[in-house]
């Protein structure tokens, strides 16, 4: 009541929110944690990510070093930190780039039908029937592995799955109710689309956007980890797995695992934020005042 | 007459599984007029095509149905010739549509406020603010009490009576010339019923529109509506001025209808009126009526022309004489 007043309403919100859904609250507060990391990432540790020092390599976690030092010298609680950047950096863009092809053919397709429905559609399923993985691999290295093609071809292999949730819910929409009204009272398609079935058909696609891109994460992880996405010594964590990889087998465990768990840590706060969101997305769900 | 409409032929063609065309012949010539300042009442059982004619008129046809003939003259202009731009301008601003329930009719993600808002600047240029005003002002024209609360309001915040109220505010808001009231009533408890029909009579009158108003219900045609159609598979059997029609039914459909009770059309079981409605993938060459009618005779088998009787028009053999 007083945050409220005192015009803190997002604490408030936050407190309702952990008593409505304790498991989402927990994900929005490891996605704060990573946010924070990617933001102050300087302020939080004093080493440079990217800065070899040959007076420390290898060296355990504890100390001067949180999570130890690779065979560069780097300190990998710096790198760990700095590849949260690379993660939103890429996960957020894909899935806007996802949500901008996907949403508009979803409505188109849901709504109008018939051909247009037939053609994108199975355009959109002939897509998925390679898995994304081996899909993303030849595209990347086609294109070649900068940031900008991983995030496109990311984005453009995703948009079938916003696709698909926007066309449902528009089918489920279309026939009768507020849309033929919306048609009887004279909107022409692009409003009757946007303004009123976009809103309501957008909630399944906004819940999925977080899982989507802890997916998007896993995919541009797993082309680092392949060699085929960002290179070392960029501080990205699929990188910098591959290169812990190599030291797994002699003991020099921290290289690899600290990203492994950030990587982790990361797919699970995506996952359980985009189940609160579908709750929250949903005005009638939202309790008055 | 605002609204005219002849021989209007609507028809739902679908492949089966074997690719066979099929075609249900859902409207078989329907024909009617509204004029201005009078409300028809278009009457008939389930399935008789009712709302059919009205989605026909505006053009809210959805594959597999399609208009195959007709015409329908409003303001000059023939509505099943227009194209869809032309059509999306006369639909909300010159024709309102009531739709039935009134709690889907209405946009869950948006206030009421904003509804009325939109649906005004679909059709002309106008502030938010002027726009907004209108609706405080339509909102208390159709009786809703605290209206600038209610703007803010959310759908699913309204009462079903509350809702309809709105619904028929957003149909009104732009001032239409004609009407159109699909089951406005129905899902509304019977004292709630009466009201919106009240509010629905008050504002014809007060705005001097045309108006239909779909119902199963003849005891809501008798009240409240100046004229009345009655609809039997796809075709108007009967019209003319309510009083007249009611008290000299010509018409042995009409007949049968006025000796029933409206729950058993709603229930369809409809045994006083004695069977199915015909299989429209198979309609009889004569009178669609003749199956179930108590005087068929030789000439049923041949279709029966749309005949003046002492209180309208009658599509029966019989009407002068019956």
């Amino acid at each position: 009541m007083i945050a409220t007043m005192l015009g803190f309403a997002p604490l408030a919100r936050a407190r309702g929110l952990s008593r409505r859904s304790p498991m989402a609250a927990i994900g929005v507060l490891i996605l704060a944690l990573f946010v924070i990391a990617a933001l102050f990432e300087p302020l939080l540790t004093q080493y440079d990510p990217v800065a070899a020092d040959t007076t420390a390599l290898m060296k355990p976690p504890g100390g001067a070093h949180l999570f130890g030092t690779d065979a560069n010298g780097m300190d990998v609680y710096a790198r760990v930190l700095r590849g949260t950047r690379y993660a939103f950096g890429i996960a957020i863009p894909a899935v806007l780039v996802a949500m901008l092809i996907g949403v508009p053919v979803g409505l188109l397709t849901g709504y109008l039908g018939g051909w247009t429905d037939e053609v994108l559609m199975r355009g959109f399923d002939a897509m998925r029937v390679f898995p994304s993985i081996i899909l993303a691999l030849a595209v990347v290295s086609a294109a070649g592995p900068s940031l900008v093609n991983v995030v496109i071809v990311l984005g453009v292999l995703d948009a079938p799955v916003f696709a698909r949730l926007v066309r449902s819910e528009v089918l489920a929409l279309r026939s009768g109710g507020f849309v033929e009204s919306a048609v009887a009272a004279g909107n022409t398609l692009p409003r009757l689309l946007f303004v009123h079935l976009m809103p309501n058909a957008l909630a399944g696609a906004m819940a999925q956007s977080a899982v989507r891109a802890a997916w998007a994460v896993r995919i541009s992880t797993t082309l680092a980890f392949l060699g085929l996405g960002i290179q070392p010594p960029t501080p990205e964590w699929g990188a910098m797995i591959r290169q812990g990889a190599e030291y797994m087998v002699t003991g020099q465990w921290w290289v690899g695992v600290f990203p492994g768990i950030a990587l982790i840590l990361l797919s699970l706060g995506l996952n359980l934020a985009g189940d609160g969101l579908s709750e929250l997305l949903d005005p009638r769900q939202r309790k008055a005042g | 007459m605002l609204l005219t409409v002849e021989d209007l032929h609507t028809r739902f063609i679908t492949r089966d599984l074997d690719d066979r065309v099929r075609v249900a012949e859902a409207l078989n010539g329907v024909s009617f007029g509204v004029g201005e300042g009078r409300i028809l009442g278009l009457v008939g059982e389930s399935g008789a095509g009712k709302s059919l004619t009205v989605t026909s008129l505006l053009g809210l046809l959805r594959p597999p149905a399609r208009v195959t003939a007709g015409r329908a003259l409003f303001e000059g202009r023939d509505l099943l010739a227009l194209s869809e731009a032309a059509l999306s301008e006369i639909r909300g601003s010159r024709i309102g549509l009531i739709v039935q329930s009134p709690r889907s009719a209405l946009d869950p993600l948006a206030r009421i406020g904003a509804q009325l808002v939109r649906v005004q600047r679909v059709h002309r240029r106008i502030s938010e603010a002027d726009a907004r005003s209108r609706a405080e002002a339509m909102l208390v024209s159709v009786g809703i009490p605290d209206p600038r609360r209610r703007l803010e309001a959310w759908p699913h915040e309204l009462s079903g009576g509350m809702a309809q109220r709105v619904v028929i505010a957003l149909a009104l808001i732009n001032e239409p010339h004609l009407l159109i009231a699909d089951e406005p009533t129905t899902g509304l408890d019977v004292t709630v019923q009466a009201q919106i029909l009240d509010l629905l009579h008050e504002q014809v009158r007060r705005r001097r529109i045309g108006a239909i108003v779909i119902t199963h219900d003849l005891g809501v045609v008798a009240q409240y509506c100046d004229d009345v159609a009655v609809m039997f598979a796809g075709q108007v059997m009967e019209q003319g001025a309510v009083a007249e029609v009611f008290a000299r039914p010509a018409h042995p459909y009409t007949r049968a209808l006025l000796a029933s009770v409206p729950e058993r059309l709603v229930l369809g079981t409809g045994k006083m009126l004695g069977g199915p409605p015909p299989d429209l993938y198979a309609l009889p060459r004569g009178c669609l009526y003749g199956q179930r009618c108590a005087h068929a005779a030789a000439q049923c088998a041949a279709p029966p022309p749309m005949s003046a009787t002492q209180s309208g028009a009658a599509r029966c053999h019989f009407a002068g004489l019956a």
